[in-house]
């Protein structure tokens, strides 16, 4: 069972979203769960992705919420035309957070509900995250493929280590494929891609060496392109969560095990 | 804004659609309205949003509008290994009897972008109902375009397996033998291989009466019209100005559909060219028709 509903944003626009409520044999389980989209995406999410998910969890006793933010999909507002990386700079920054919370506002205000689970693919799950680091009626996040590193239009993009891996990878796995082998021969490969890769990783392990650190950049915890908007959201969004989780704690005779800073 | 996002019911499905009504300050409703026909699987994602805009800004010129999801596709029902051409067409159908009965308007237009075009023309050459056709860069060899769209399938192969394991011909005939193709998570059927392949979109274009403008969106300015220009656009034009009334026009691409680098929910020229038909198009054209044909055969 799924409606149409639309709801006002803390800027005054209209947002569409599709409610599925609860039906089948799961129960209602009395917290909402709300899908956050990719990006600049719409509420069905790359091949239905969300409508097949939604359906699936109301049928467990869920309700579920998939809406498009502003100026996305059927919604009111605009996002002025340019690069997608500029504007997932700003998605990464919390551009959707305000209407996020607008959404569980209407939930809250429809159905008297007042947990929820967000739920985020890449962009999404950065915005559930940055929702729940300031939210409390946020229990929990499902953080699907959410990017920890920084997409910046002001500066050049990093060939990540990590990218540089997965190619070098792709290379060794294909040292026995005769074909591979032709078109290395045949000039047909990408020269440029593989010393830059072999350069990339090279120069990472040995600044892993010179500095002792995992993340191989002297002096760059957590600097360099890891995206310190999330990390500050992480934390906060599990000090949230572990200060609920210590009433408990103390309800068990285990007060004073776990000490931890008070959220701000 | 006034839009109005309801269900209607198609062969027992729910179709999801969103009626656009005339603004007042438009200077009156045309009295017309619009249907939008949008493309298949993940191109429909990626270009949500400029039909929006469009309908939005047709709208605001004093026509109703109407956008809906093929079953299978989007908040409608079903999925969309279950849908076919035909189906679609006949929810192209639904969709203009729907409006009919919303909007109480008796003139109709079409537009639709990509094989949404090519399903708005084999709907509207069925019945004498349609006055208006605007086709954004539609696809004429449907076969060509399925089999080409199996080319997502390759890179996907190649990004899991870091090899091609099974080329299109391969996969085709898995098709062929019951095993969909998943391309970019939606699964295509033989059965949309077969119909597309049965479809002579020639014969249905001459058979339509009305109205039609053909907008070629070119990669580049340099493949921007010019007498060399033989685009599947420049083909279907030719076939529909034998039997009717129809315009080319040929302007370059200022979005895509098959990624999103740059975010335009706006193409400028496209809406001001196709705005600037549609306003030319005010008066009503009486169509007649001759016996329906169906879709494949």
């Amino acid at each position: 069972m799924e409606h149409p509903v639309q709801f006002l944003s803390e800027a005054g626009h209209r947002l569409m979203g599709i409610l599925h409520v609860p039906h089948g044999p799961g129960r209602p389980a009395g917290y909402g769960l709300v899908l956050l989209n990719i990006g600049l995406h719409y509420r069905v999410c790359h091949n239905r992705l969300f409508v097949k998910l939604a359906r699936a969890l109301s049928r467990e006793g869920y309700h579920v919420l998939r809406f498009d933010t502003h100026g996305v999909g059927d919604s009111e507002g605009e996002i002025e035309a340019g690069s997608v990386l500029v504007h997932f700079d700003r998605v990464q920054r919390g551009l959707f957070v305000p209407d996020t919370r607008a959404a569980l506002d209407h939930l809250s205000r429809e159905l008297g509900l007042e947990r929820f689970v967000l739920a985020g693919l890449c962009g999404g799950a950065l915005t559930a995250i940055h929702t729940a680091a300031e939210d409390r009626r946020v229990q929990g996040v499902i953080f699907i493929a959410g990017p920890m590193t920084v997409t910046s239009p002001t500066e050049d993009r990093e060939f990540h280590p990590w990218e540089a891996g997965q190619w070098l990878a792709g290379y060794r796995a294909r040292l026995r494929n005769p074909r591979a082998w032709a078109r290395l021969v045949s000039g047909k490969s990408d020269y440029g891609m593989m010393v830059r890769a072999l350069v990339v990783k090279m120069h990472h392990r040995w600044c892993q060496m010179w500095t002792g650190s995992a993340l191989g950049r002297p002096g760059a915890a957590p600097g360099g392109h890891f995206n310190t908007h999330y990390l500050d959201s992480f934390q906060r969004s599990l000090q949230y969560a572990l200060s609920r989780l210590i009433p408990t704690l103390r309800g068990e005779g285990r007060e004073g095990v776990v000490r931890l800073p008070r959220a701000r | 804004m006034d839009e109005h996002p309801f269900y209607f019911s198609c062969n027992g499905s729910r179709i999801f659609a969103i009626l656009h009504s005339p603004e007042q300050r438009a200077g009156g409703e045309s009295g017309k309205g619009y249907i939008f026909c949008a493309p298949l699987g993940e191109e429909q994602v990626r270009t949500r949003r400029i039909f929006t805009t469009f309908a939005r800004e047709l709208a605001r010129r004093g026509s109703w509008v109407l956008r809906f999801d093929y079953r299978g596709e989007g908040d409608s029902d079903g999925h969309f290994e279950d849908a076919s051409l035909e189906t679609r067409v006949e929810d192209v159908r639904a969709a203009i009897s729907e409006l009919r009965r919303r909007a109480g308007v008796e003139r109709v237009g079409l537009l639709g972008l990509r094989l949404g075009g090519t399903l708005a023309l084999l709907a509207g050459a069925e019945r004498g109902e349609v006055e208006d056709l605007v086709l954004w860069a539609p696809i004429v060899d449907i076969y060509g375009y399925l089999y080409s769209a199996l080319r997502a399938n390759l890179a996907t192969q190649t990004l899991v397996y870091r090899e091609i394991r099974a080329t299109r011909d391969e996969l085709l005939e898995r098709c062929r033998r019951g095993e969909p193709v998943n391309v970019q998570g939606f699964l295509f059927t033989w059965a949309l291989f077969e119909q597309a392949r049965a479809i002579d979109l020639s014969q249905h274009a001459q058979q339509y009466r009305g109205r039609s403008l053909v907008i070629d969106l070119a990669r580049s300015t340099r493949d921007v019209g010019g007498d060399g220009n033989r685009s599947e656009a420049r083909c279907l034009y030719e076939w529909l100005a034998a039997s009717g009334v129809s315009d080319l026009m040929s302007i370059q691409r200022e979005f895509s559909w098959e990624e999103t680098p740059t975010w335009n929910p706006r193409p400028e020229r496209l809406f001001s060219q196709t705005l600037e038909w549609v306003d030319a198009c005010r008066q009503p054209k009486k169509v007649e028709y001759g016996t329906p044909r169906p879709v494949s055969e």
